[in-house]
């Protein structure tokens, strides 16, 4: 493990090790490898280069240059965020003033929608076609009953998963 | 696993469920029936979803979803019970062009 501290610290060329940082700035240099994980404390944080592993950075202003990559998780807290380099990790960042994964929240929330949007119309349709008079009156018993469906709807959403695992236990330790 | 595929069916037919039922209720009973669950079931979904990206998926989000799931579910429930009964549901004939008030008939 390699320790690096100061009013500012610039990293050039390949740390073969952990690296922690703690600085007044920090940053990790386009042609800055670092073989290992590592940590960054300090005000301003700038990543340009690679990183090898997970990196996690406790910053005031974050810069993410685009280009700079970190083959692990990225884990960050910064109250100025600059991800421009996060297109290739997105899947793989966490800010922790948020705890939002990425930084297309939208983008991944929006593909959600498309989901469950899909699913629900094929089946809501899918119903409509095999049981419309069936479907009417369960419609009608959420209209005219809403808090009485809800409430049953409730109970039977968190006791059935109970009642089932306790019936699998039964059966299994009778048989 | 099979109890949780089994959940996953029974929210996503809970949650089609209420939104066909937001759609008889928007539009008017003469609507084609197909046509008000799309409107009900679009709508619903979008709803759900500007909530979870304003409230950023908390506990909120998590109790309205549980809500649309409890009540789908619930009416479901409801009327399985009452048709195991013998009043109710399945017994009329699928019209040819539905609306929610021919099916009524």
């Amino acid at each position: 493990m390699r320790v690096a501290s100061g009013g500012t610290a610039t990293i050039r060329g390949e740390v073969q090790r952990t690296l922690s940082v703690a600085a007044t700035s920090a940053r990790l240099e386009k042609n800055g490898r670092i073989g290992r994980s590592t940590q960054f404390a300090a005000n301003d944080v700038t990543l340009a280069g690679q990183v090898s592993e997970d990196a996690l950075v406790a910053a005031t202003k974050f810069d993410f240059v685009a280009g700079a990559v970190v083959s692990g998780k990225l884990t960050y807290q910064a109250e100025t965020p600059l991800l421009a380099g996060t297109a290739a990790t997105s899947e793989r960042v966490t800010n922790l003033v948020t705890n939002q994964q990425g930084s297309n929240v939208v983008t991944s929330k929006l593909g959600g929608l498309l989901f469950t949007l899909l699913t629900s119309l094929v089946t809501g349709l899918l119903l409509l076609l095999i049981a419309p008079a069936a479907i009417r009156t369960a419609t009608d018993q959420a209209i005219r009953y809403p808090w009485a469906s809800s409430g049953w709807g409730l109970l039977l959403f968190l006791m059935l998963p109970v009642v089932a695992v306790l019936l699998a236990l039964v059966t299994v330790f009778t048989a | 696993m099979l109890l949780l595929a089994l959940w996953l069916v029974l929210t996503i037919l809970s949650t089609a469920l209420v939104g066909i039922a937001i759609g008889r209720r928007l539009l008017k009973p003469q609507t084609n029936s197909y046509l008000s669950s799309l409107v009900g079931i679009g709508g619903l979904q979008l709803i759900l979803w500007v909530a979870s990206l304003l409230l950023g998926g908390g506990v909120v989000s998590g109790l309205l979803v549980l809500f649309v799931v409890a009540l789908g579910f619930g009416a479901l429930a409801l009327t399985i019970w009452t048709s195991l009964r013998g009043h109710g549901a399945g017994v009329s004939p699928a019209p040819a062009m539905p609306t929610f008030a021919s099916t009524a008939a």
